[in-house]
């Protein structure tokens, strides 16, 4: 094991380590219980599912801001297929949906040839627009249907969409494609690979994860509202976050790792924050700054790396 | 050559439906002419959604007065955003509104949109909000084109709402609120925390910008974590989603009937919450605020009203609940098949159908409303 990855090893377990720590000390009866350690993770499991589904796009240098959109119009769709057809539709809606509107931003981004955030744009507003023409008001999703909302299931289910991710990642084209063509990818089809293709791939990839974070998302808050102006953003940036983690520590965890636990270490941070009375405001600054720094030591590495 | 027709072909379907999806989003629902139609009168809404449970109820009631008074709404959607208020403004004068009703986020952007509106020569008014701030109201009421205000009492909200807390017995709790900065948001806060300052309530934790039901289960979720002690949740509004979600958080941890919930914002299903105790109190059910403003308008254009009347404030009130009783007397009166103002009712207040209602009939209608008055009105 070289020094680099010791490092980056080091920096992932320091992480959560000392924000508990930390908030422990400044907060011992309030933060950091078994149960509420417990209910954060479960709680950075969402983002952390998302999060994987951004590593493929970011991995390869697009974005998608269209994610939080996907989320919600595919909440939409897996609730109202569940009044219909029970869970059945709420899976079928959910990843379906979730899934078709990666490809169809896949397939935009390759027909259009306009950069990946002025087409995600594009494309939120439409899928916003979209779920507030099918969902029109606040959307419960029944009783007996929630089912994944609490544990073990929960944790059933996320850890099936992480082993997925994990598999995609190391295991197959999509994972190693994406890294090749995000450190080059003039080489890569230099070689006679059809990076696009690959492209394509990475945003059904993303939407498929969101179908996933969606199945989940509705599973645990039970309830989905359509939105519109762009609202669905937020939604994109706390998976970008745990997104950014792995991608900065890539080289020696496999990302999976460094997103969910960059997405707990999230979670912990804001409860910390809230239990010191910290402004919601200056929470985000907190986790901005923190954000920064984590991102700026775990990439004081090489700038560039060799693709073979 | 025909592979490159269809790439055309395909690239102009795309933009189409670009277009589409942006005007979609720009705009909320067009509801067009009545059926009696004969009016030229047009008058816009900028709402925060006209989906959400208050704001399809909004959307509903609006939509009724533009029947009864044959004229036309048109909405826009701004999601609380303060550059999107100011577009919709803009789209609405330039879709021919001759009045336009705001729900604006903050006080800052009124006198951008009453310049707006000067310029254009399109009366405006506002709905669920009034001017806080002395010196933005001073410049804005120096309009002629601004006719006034309909509100609730948001502060009494935020008080009536803690005091109803202590006098259920209630000394430790939690507050969840949507964005700083929000008028509304920042006047029920300020009556909450005077109430609970009064009633000696413990004030444990607040978070705010807590906008979706996932964020709402989440801060709830550990709030009842980190504070053991915690025995109600305030969530001051947000139109539904986080207060959904604050239930569902109860719910999940199994509190219900250990942390009772306290928020503004009427649920469809808020009879089952009631039911099980996971409820205490609710205010909400004030969805007929923009149709006074509505009316306020459609007077003026009307030269029912005298412009040296305005601007006018009008008040009304929110729907207090704290039992399953009033929530089904709620359901039934105000969201059943009947409005809480029928068709008769609203033309009743409007100037080209009673020639000697007058502005204080309005401001006697937005005062008198309630659930009694409504059931009393529809003969109970």
């Amino acid at each position: 094991m070289n020094k680099q990855k010791i490092k980056a090893i080091i920096v992932l377990i320091a992480l959560p380590c000392i924000t508990y720590i930390l908030f422990r000390a400044l907060q011992p009866e309030r933060f950091g219980t078994p149960s509420s350690l417990l209910s954060l993770f479960s709680q950075c499991l969402l983002p952390s599912i998302t999060g994987c589904g951004f590593y493929f796009i970011c991995e390869m240098g697009l974005i998608d801001f269209s994610v939080g959109s996907n989320i919600v119009l595919s909440s939409i769709m897996g609730v109202i297929l569940s009044q219909r057809f029970g869970i059945a539709g709420l899976i079928i809606g959910c990843f379906l949906t979730g899934t078709l509107v990666g490809i169809v931003n896949g397939v935009a981004y390759k027909r259009l040839r306009i950069p990946s955030v002025i087409i995600t744009v594009g494309l939120m507003v439409v899928y916003e627009s979209l779920g507030t023409i099918i969902g029109k008001r606040i959307l419960t999703l029944d009783s007996s249907m929630r089912i994944f909302q609490k544990m073990p299931w929960n944790f059933l289910a996320c850890l099936v969409a992480f082993v997925i991710a994990y598999i995609l990642v190391d295991y197959t084209k999509l994972g190693v494609y994406a890294r090749a063509v995000g450190a080059n990818e003039r080489a890569v089809q230099t070689m006679g690979i059809d990076a696009m293709k690959y492209k394509v791939c990475a945003f059904a990839a993303c939407g498929f994860f969101a179908g996933f974070a969606s199945f989940m998302t509705i599973s645990y808050s039970s309830s989905i509202a359509p939105v519109l102006n762009m609202s669905s953003m937020d939604r994109n940036f706390q998976p970008l976050m745990g997104c950014f983690i792995g991608i900065a520590l890539k080289k020696y965890i496999n990302p999976v790792i460094s997103i969910i636990v960059g997405e707990f270490t999230i979670a912990m941070l804001t409860t910390g924050l809230i239990t010191n009375g910290i402004d919601a405001t200056l929470q985000n600054v907190f986790i901005g700054v923190i954000l920064l720094v984590i991102v700026g030591i775990s990439a004081s590495r090489k700038k560039y790396t060799v693709v073979k | 050559m025909k592979k490159m027709k269809m790439k055309k072909v395909i690239s102009l379907l795309i933009a189409v439906v670009f277009v589409l999806g942006m005007a979609g989003c720009s705009s909320g629902p067009q509801k067009e002419d009545s059926e009696s139609g004969g009016s030229e009168i047009k008058i816009g809404v900028a709402i925060w959604s006209t989906t959400d449970a208050l704001g399809s109820m909004c959307y509903k009631m609006l939509n009724s007065a533009a029947d009864a008074l044959g004229c036309e709404v048109q909405f826009e959607t701004n999601g609380f955003d303060t550059d999107e208020t100011i577009s919709n403004v803009e789209n609405l004068i330039a879709s021919g509104c001759n009045a336009i009703i705001i729900c604006n986020s903050s006080d800052s952007i009124m006198p951008n949109i009453v310049n707006l509106c000067d310029s254009a020569g399109v009366y405006c008014a506002q709905f669920f909000r009034n001017i806080e701030d002395e010196d933005i109201r001073a410049v804005v009421e120096q309009s002629e084109y601004f006719l006034g205000c309909t509100h609730e009492d948001e502060y009494s909200t935020g008080y009536n709402l803690g005091k109803a807390l202590a006098d259920n017995g209630y000394s430790n709790v939690a507050l969840i609120s949507w964005n700083h900065g929000d008028t509304t948001a920042e006047a029920r806060y300020s009556g909450y925390v005077d109430a609970f300052e009064e009633f000696g309530i413990n004030l444990l934790a607040e978070q705010w910008e807590v906008n979706t039901a996932e964020d709402g289960t989440s801060t709830a979720e550990n709030f009842m974590n980190s504070y053991p002690e915690l025995e109600a949740i305030v969530v001051t509004g947000g139109s539904g989603e986080p207060l959904q979600g604050t239930l569902t958080a109860v719910e999940n941890m199994n509190k219900v009937g250990e942390i009772a919930v306290v928020s503004t914002d009427f649920l469809e299903d808020m009879d089952q919450y009631f039911e099980s105790g996971l409820l205490a109190a609710m205010s909400g059910g004030h969805f007929c605020d923009p149709l006074f403003s509505f009316l306020l308008c459609y007077n003026v254009i009307e030269e029912g009203y005298s412009l040296d009347d305005m601007p006018v404030e009008i008040v009304d009130n929110m729907i207090f609940v704290s039992s399953l009783e009033d929530v089904e007397n709620y359901q039934k009166w105000f969201e059943g098949d009947t409005l809480p103002y029928t068709e008769d009712e609203i033309r009743e207040l409007a100037c080209t159908y009673n020639e000697d209602t007058t502005i204080e009939d309005l401001k006697k209608a937005a005062a008198d409303l309630s659930l009694e008055d409504v059931m009393t009105r529809h003969g109970k």
